[in-house]
């Protein structure tokens, strides 16, 4: 170890005087192991404190308002609203099979209120999966040859400019609606909206225009609002020969409208734009009712983890709950809410914390049990979906331009008859007419609250000053305990050697043994590079196998995990044979190889933190225990100690833990049940992760898959 | 009317003299024009010159000083064809701008005719009082060529002289000059009709020498008369009447070419006027144009009357020849407000101000001149734009009352009288489109800068909603029909008469040309006959409306080539209403009429494209409105039709446009830029100092269904002080002026005598190219944290600290010096604190104190026995509280 190295040399000449930082440093790494410990278990512990450390919200930017006008939404509107929803829902306009009439009914109601309306035709367009477009923006979307005329959409836009306003900015709404099949639910959705929208072209109070868009859904929801965000932001000026949708029959039908209106200069066939957009609300009411109250849900996660601005949350919470009464609701993880060890953790939580009240009346900082409980099951929901980086509305569409966005999701009490509906129409209405009269009122775009931040219920969050803390405690060992290996390996081999010679001696005669033992680690670096190279293809490979045509999930994932094997085994033949143990002086290879690993994760750890952290948090929670735990098995075995037991234990728990495809379906498990888990479920998980962009999966492919088998090939191997 | 000749009749000391009249004296010596300087033309090296007149304007010359006494004589010949009307004159007067009460004068006046005989009116005014004309037939043909016509002027006598003959002698009765001579009465011209088919009329004249005594002051005025080889003219040979002598010359000449009608161009005039024009939109456009417009000066402009003296001041400090200064609110709406006439192409502006003006100064003070011309508007700077035109948009900038005020102060009745009363602040700012606009033009600056006469147009154009009440709307049969409105339900004010300074005062209603195609009048039909029926009742007492004053006039347009109806304007005379009975214009609709106004020949908007905080584009987008499809199809006749358009762009320089990323496609197919852009003009854009100017000149085919300009542009980063206060709102690109130069706005009116006295209708006639403006766009732009400035200076620190720290420890360190040094520490005593410390820390260990070798080492910080120590310590104390508290 450096401490007796350094008793032995103190001997023979007075000692120089060690700084304190280093001999902080040399402190923390020979104490690696009890500070990886610590730090593993504070880490873990912090993460379970973030709900009671939690803090409510507050509107950060004075010039939102919420709620200081009353609202002006009157039950005149609220007919009015009604009245399209009673249009759209009746059977006659569903004759039509591509649901143009009722497109035609909207875009009718809103020239009627004068607006400017045009419609927008959009082939949908699936997301590809593009192995280099990770984090570029947006492409604009590539033309297809294959376009028939049945498979287009149509979005329905309708825009009111400001009347004093400069036209600069923008507020957009969004009502996805099916015209095909469209429920009650997204009728009504439809009826909110207009009743706002039918209040906004009266008000003289606008700066920002407005823009409706009622996205058509029959083809996705998301896929409709970036299409129009496409053409929005990017828009191709040149179109190829390729059959357009003015071809179709069908489309030229939609813009007879124009001989209707007798006020023709609002309608245009053409794309109406406004300005630079400052917020998007997406709306959306649910058919179903299982609610005992009036609920409203706010889905927030963009791509990547992304979230809009804090405040465009509070407002809505804060608009909600006092204004409207509504009960506003975010995405929590059901399972965890029934789970009995959380509630005891926090009854634990919650007494520790009144013993403190009691010690110090000042200290406030505990919760109620099942307040804890709801806060975790809504973090670990928090954490989940932003780990997964697929936005979980429409309103993900809207990030990538950063444009903040929300969905929010209305679900009524009971069913839907007369007043009910008048009276969520209402109240929906005063809602969006809040939260846009708010933004309408903000000078510069959202900046002041926090973008980084977990919410633990609507009204309560975590802001990344306070949850960094529990990562950089998880992962502050690992750079310890690489130090501590790397000095260990080379200070053993070095220790065998003094005994053997005077230590004059070594300085003198085997200076270049020395030389060739410091760079030893490169050997093992070569490794672990092999091993990162081979995550890399790995991750590539989805995007050819992707390529052949008809091929079920469960084959494809089939044809995935042969092709890695085959390409590992191929890197490891031709790149030398660093598994096996080629020099029997090197004893201590194992711990170089794990040195250079665990500094890899670090580093892979702390990049993936700044891209997505909540991706980091959890794959930190994966793999830093698996990585420090790692050592041969055949050691353990050899030890026979219990100590030595229980690590052999807990090392072949992780290691199956670990692997990606095992943690998805154990938490697959865990969401939904065992029994209908399937292999290909996890190939369409993956699926789903590069269609959407998600870094998520480069990290699975580049840092987590090679660091899991760096880890197994130690805990294989043979020295 | 001329202006009086001008008898100054102050002596002074003798500067020019000259024994006769001489031919080759040149124009430029003497003389200077003063007014019509196009219709001047100096011929033979400027020895003569020819004074044109034609419909639009005459001309007119004046000596470059003033004399006290002297020989005046010049050859003039005069138009050789029928100018009755037309009269010519050469005339001395005291006052030539005609302000002070009591002038002097003495005129040759040739009364235009159609043949001979020709007659010469000779006057002399003293004292203002005029009336001793003397009509005189010319014993030769005066067309035919040139006669001399000369008057001599001393303390004794005035002589009116022809060729040498003596016509006229008046006895100067008074002791020195001639001011209080004669009594008279006013000078007419016969008014015979001017035939304006014989235009322009040409008169000749030569012999530019002047002899006189130039008057200097007052104090030194004796001096021209007395008797001196040098004041010939006051010798005793000239004061008796001897025609035999060669006389010679005399006072500051004036000599005027013009006609009658022209008598309002030198004085001081206001005129107010209000256009008022129904919309498609259910809403009202108003229109306010107020002119007031200052002669050319020679006493530097002092002293004005109705004319502002800011503006006058402004004129001649920074020299401007043109400017206009405008304020916008709102977004002209050019789909439904139509971009094709005269009030939507000029008076229709982008968001925000505008300022742009014509600089008359050496090309090296131009940007001096700029500069302190914005300033002292208390505006912006803006940047150079290219030549003598300077060019700046404030797009941010938020209009209000306090901009209407200074603006109405330059008015003279500001608004408490005439049309400007109407101008109330609620509803105007109450409006969905306010533009302010003033407009100045100097219309003939000479070199000295001083005689320029000013024209100065205030006009404001605001778009209304007449009646904000929902009632109408509510009922579906009555949803279409158009709103019916009067001044009062408006503005809610009348109009009690004119302001009494104005020389006119009248609203117009104007119905354009898409409406009266849908209105159908009943003799629409007739074509020309409709021009012939203007008067009829029925053109106000429509089936369709119906308005609550009759117009005093009816004025139709004449037929264009961009239209095939024409618009119709009403006149109404505010001169004729009074406190008693306000005028109170009203417009009622009887049955719904939709129509659309004429658009712009491409529809231009424009916005950004691309999304984050560090690249992006441009893209200016065309689109071609159906109104131009016909026109396009009816001149694309003849081979290849071009449709020119210019566009220019000003890009901030915080926004760094590539402009070698310029794109064209057209009719959505990526073209190569060289084949539509025949000319681009790029001034890049210099950090900090001035922004990118582009300016392209686009020649599309006129088939052109769609054309796109796009160009990138990455985002700056700006220092911390650039940053505006609200630096998170992101920053404005003042929008693109698209214009169309192949077509002209211009709505000419059918001739009428007393259409040329109204600016509005006269700016109506004025062919200015199509413009219109493209969005403001907004560009969000990566702005700090702006708490990170002190993040940064701690983090800078510590680095700093660290950095150095270390360097200057590497530096200095001797390692043999310090290993010398740890061994004499070693070997003496250790110091007094550590010594106290370690004491204490044997108490604690409860152990002998051991004398200290090393520093400990770090493992022995943390003693365990210590630490438990402690740790119960703590927990009684915790435990102590907890049960006690």
């Amino acid at each position: 170890m450096a401490e007796t190295k350094e008793k032995s040399l103190s001997d023979e000449k007075p000692k120089p005087r060690v700084r304190p930082i280093v001999r902080l440093g040399i402190f923390l790494i020979s104490h690696s192991f009890l500070v990886s410990v610590v730090c593993c278990t504070a880490g873990v512990l912090a993460l379970f404190l973030l709900p009671v450390l939690a803090k409510n919200t507050y509107i950060s930017e004075n010039a939102l308002m919420p709620g200081s006008a009353s609202p002006m939404l009157s039950n005149q509107h609220v007919s009015d609203g009604n009245r399209l929803v009673k249009d759209l829902t009746n059977p006659n306009s569903k004759s039509s099979e591509t649901g143009i009439e009722s497109h035609k009914i909207i875009a009718q109601y809103m020239l009627d209120l004068g607006a400017e309306v045009s419609f927008h035709k959009f082939h949908p367009q699936m997301n590809q999966f593009h192995p280099l477009h990770f984090f570029s923006s947006p492409v604009s979307g590539k033309i297809q040859e294959n376009y028939s005329c049945s498979s287009y959409g149509i979005n329905t836009v309708g825009i009111i400019r400001a009347p004093r306003g400069d036209g600069k900015e923008a507020i957009v709404l969004v009502t996805p609606y099916n015209a095909l099949k469209s429920g009650f639910g997204e009728a009504l959705s439809l009826g909110i909206a207009y009743s706002v929208f039918s209040l906004l072209t009266q008000v003289t109070w606008l700066a920002k225009d407005i823009i409706w868009l009622v996205a058509d859904s029959q083809y996705g929801e998301y896929a409709a609002v970036a299409a129009w965000l496409r053409e929005y932001q990017t828009p191709k000026f040149s179109s190829l020969s390729t059959p357009n949708a003015e071809m179709c029959p069908d489309v030229n039908n939609l813009f007879e409208l124009k001989g209707h209106s007798i006020s023709g200069s609002k309608f245009s066939n053409s794309f109406r734009r406004a300005g630079t957009m400052a917020a998007a609300l997406v709306l959306k009411v649910r058919d179903q009712n299982e609610q005992f109250e009036d609920t409203i849900s706010i889905y927030a996660e963009a791509s990547n983890g992304q979230m809009p601005n804090l405040d465009l949350i509070n407002v809505v919470n804060y608009l909600a709950v006092h204004r409207q009464g509504l009960r506003v609701n975010v995405e929590k993880l059901w399972p965890l809410l029934n789970s009995s060890w959380l509630k005891s953790l926090g009854e634990i939580f919650e007494s520790l914390a009144k013993v403190a009240k009691s010690l110090y009346p000042k200290w406030k900082f505990g919760i109620p049990a099942t307040e804890y409980v709801e806060g975790t099951a809504t973090l670990a929901s928090s954490l989940y979906y932003q780990a997964l980086g697929v936005p979980t509305g429409p309103h993900g569409a809207f990030r990538d331009y950063q444009v903040d966005a929300i969905t929010l999701e209305i679900s009524p009490k009971f069913s839907l008859d007369k007043v009910w509906r008048n009276d969520i129409l209402l109240r929906g209405g005063r809602l969006i007419e809040g939260v846009i009269r708010s933004v309408n009122n903000l000078l510069e775009k959202f900046h002041q609250s926090f973008f980084l931040y977990l919410l633990t219920s609507p009204s309560k969050f975590v802001s990344v000053g306070v949850y960094m803390i529990a990562f950089a405690l998880l992962i502050a060992s690992l750079p310890m305990v690489a130090a501590s290996l790397y000095v260990d390996a080379n200070s053993s081999s070095n220790c065998s050697k003094g005994d053997s010679s005077t230590p004059s001696a070594i300085t003198d005669t085997d200076e270049h043994s020395i030389a060739i033992r410091s760079w030893r680690w490169l050997n093992s670096a070569k490794l672990v590079f092999i091993v990162h190279l081979w995550g890399a293809i790995v991750s590539l490979l989805p995007y050819f196998i992707s390529q052949i045509p008809d091929c079920s999930p469960t084959t494809s994932f089939m044809i995935w995990v042969l092709l890695s094997i085959l390409s590992l085994l191929t890197l490891n033949s031709v790149l030398a044979s660093p598994l096996a143990c080629a020099k029997a002086t090197q004893e201590k290879e194992w711990a170089l190889v794990k040195s250079v690993t665990i500094s890899l994760v670090f580093i892979g750890l702390g990049l993936m933190s700044v891209i997505n952290f909540a991706t980091a948090e959890i794959g930190a929670l994966l793999m830093v225990p698996m990585c420090l735990l790692a050592r041969p098995l055949k050691l353990d075995v050899r030890a026979g100690t219990l100590r030595s037991f229980c690590r052999l234990i807990c090392n072949l728990v992780l290691g199956h833990i670990a692997f990606p495809p095992a943690a998805f379906f154990l938490l697959k498990g865990m969401l939904d049940g065992f029994g209908n888990a399937n292999v290909g479920d996890f190939w369409m998980w993956v699926e789903s992760l590069w269609a959407w962009n998600s870094a998520t999966y480069l990290f699975i492919g580049m840092v987590q898959l090679p660091c899991w088998v760096l880890c197994v090939s130690i805990l294989f191997h043979t020295c | 009317m001329f202006r009086v000749p001008f008898i100054q009749a102050e002596t002074s000391k003798i500067i020019a003299m000259a024994k006769r009249a001489d031919h080759s004296v040149s124009f430029d010596k003497n003389y200077h024009v003063t007014w019509g300087n196009s219709h001047v033309t100096s011929v033979n090296q400027g020895t003569e010159v020819h004074l044109r007149m034609d419909k639009a304007a005459g001309a007119g010359f004046e000596s470059n000083v003033g004399y006290a006494s002297g020989y005046f004589q010049i050859k003039i010949k005069l138009p050789n064809k029928d100018f009755s009307g037309v009269v010519v004159a050469f005339y001395l007067t005291s006052d030539p701008d005609g302000k002070e009460g009591n002038h002097d004068e003495l005129d040759f006046e040739f009364l235009g005719s159609n043949g001979p005989p020709f007659t010469l009116q000779t006057n002399v005014f003293s004292n203002d009082k005029g009336g001793r004309e003397q009509r005189f037939h010319h014993w030769f043909d005066p067309t035919s060529d040139f006669h001399t016509y000369g008057i001599v002027w001393n303390q004794h006598q005035l002589v009116f002289y022809v060729d040498k003959t003596p016509i006229r002698v008046f006895k100067n009765n008074t002791k020195i000059g001639v001011r209080s001579i004669w009594n008279g009465e006013t000078w007419a011209s016969g008014g015979r009709k001017i035939d304006w088919s014989q235009a322009p009329f040409v008169a000749s004249f030569v012999g530019f020498g002047v002899t006189g005594c130039q008057f200097q002051n007052s104090a030194s005025k004796d001096q021209c008369y007395i008797s001196s080889p040098k004041l010939w003219w006051n010798g005793d040979k000239y004061l008796r009447l001897d025609p035999t002598q060669r006389t010679h010359q005399f006072l500051q000449c004036w000599i005027a070419f013009g006609s009658v009608n022209e008598e309002g161009q030198q004085q001081e005039e206001f005129s107010e006027e209000l256009l008022v024009k129904p919309l498609p939109d259910h809403k009202l456009l108003a229109h306010f144009h107020f002119q007031s417009s200052a002669p050319p000066s020679t006493s530097n402009g002092c002293h004005h009357h109705l004319f502002p003296k800011a503006i006058s001041q402004l004129v001649q400090k920074f020299r401007v020849k043109e400017m206009e200064l405008s304020f916008t609110q709102g977004r002209w709406n050019y789909e439904s407000w139509g971009g094709f006439d005269p009030i939507s192409s000029s008076n229709a502006k982008a968001p925000g101000v505008e300022l742009w003006a014509v600089f008359d100064v050496p090309q090296h003070h131009i940007d001096a001149s700029w500069k302190n011309l914005t300033h002292s508007l208390r505006s912006f700077l803006f940047p150079p734009a290219s030549g003598n035109v300077r060019y700046g948009t404030l797009p941010c900038e938020a209009v209000c009352t306090e901009n209407l005020t200074p603006w109405l102060k330059l008015l003279p009745c500001r608004d408490k009288a005439g049309i400007a009363l109407l101008l109330d602040r609620p509803s105007l700012y109450g409006g969905f489109y306010h533009s302010q606009r003033l407009h100045l033009t100097s219309t003939e600056s000479s070199s000295e800068g001083i005689d320029s006469g000013i024209i100065l147009e205030q006009t404001l154009t605001v778009v209304l909603q007449p009646n904000s009440e929902r009632a109408i709307e509510v009922h579906a049969s009555e949803k279409h029909v158009q709103p019916s409105w009067s001044l009062s339900s408006i503005f809610g004010k009348q109009v009690s008469g004119r302001c009494v300074l104005a020389k006119s005062s009248s609203v117009y209603l104007l119905l354009d040309r898409g409406l009266v195609a849908e209105l159908k009048f009943p003799n629409k039909e007739n074509g020309k006959s409709a021009a012939n029926g203007l008067t009829s009742e029925n053109f106000w007492s429509n089936p369709s409306f119906e308005l609550s004053v009759n117009p005093d006039r009816i004025f139709l347009e004449e037929s264009s080539s961009h239209s095939k109806s024409l618009s119709i304007l009403y006149m109404f005379q505010v001169e004729k209403y009074s406190e008693s009975e306000p005028f109170d214009i009203g417009l009622m609709w009887k049955v719904p009429v939709a129509w659309l106004c004429q658009q712009t020949p491409l529809h231009a908007s424009r916005f950004l494209m691309g999304s984050g905080n560090e690249r992006g584009a441009i893209a200016i987008s065309l689109k071609s409105t159906q109104f131009t499809e016909g026109f396009m199809s009816a001149n694309s006749k003849d081979g290849s039709c071009e449709l020119r358009v210019d566009v220019f762009q000003v890009v901030p320089w915080y926004v760094k446009v590539y402009f070698h990323s310029l794109r064209v496609f057209v009719d959505q197919q990526p073209r190569a830029v060289s084949d539509f852009i025949e000319k681009i003009h790029v001034s890049p854009s210099k950090d900090k100092m001035s922004p990118g100017v582009m300016e392209v000149v686009l020649k599309l085919p006129c088939r052109v269904n769609t054309a796109a300009l796009t160009i990138e542009f990455d985002k700056g980063f700006l220092r911390i002080d650039e940053y505006p206060p609200d630096a998170n709102q992101g920053f404005d690109i003042p929008s693109a002026i698209i214009s169309f130069p192949n077509f002209h706005a211009s709505m000419v009116f059918l001739e009428d005598d007393s259409l040329n006295r109204s600016p509005l209708l006269s700016k109506f006639q004025e062919k200015c190219p199509v413009m219109s403006y493209t969005e403001v766009l907004l560009v969000p732009l990566t702005t700090p944290d702006f708490s990170m400035p002190y993040n940064v200076i701690t983090i800078t620190c510590t680095v700093f600290a660290l950095y150095f720290g270390s360097l200057l420890n590497v530096l200095q360190r001797r390692v043999a010096e310090e290993e010398r040094f740890l061994k004499a520490k070693a070997a003496k005593k250790t110091g007094r604190l550590p010594l106290l410390l370690s004491k204490l820390s044997a108490k604690l260990r409860g152990r002998r104190r051991e004398p200290l070798h090393s520093p400990p080492s770090s493992s022995s910080f943390i003693n365990s026995k210590l630490v438990l120590k402690v740790i119960l310590v703590a927990g009684l104390a915790v435990g102590w509280q907890y049960f006690f508290s």
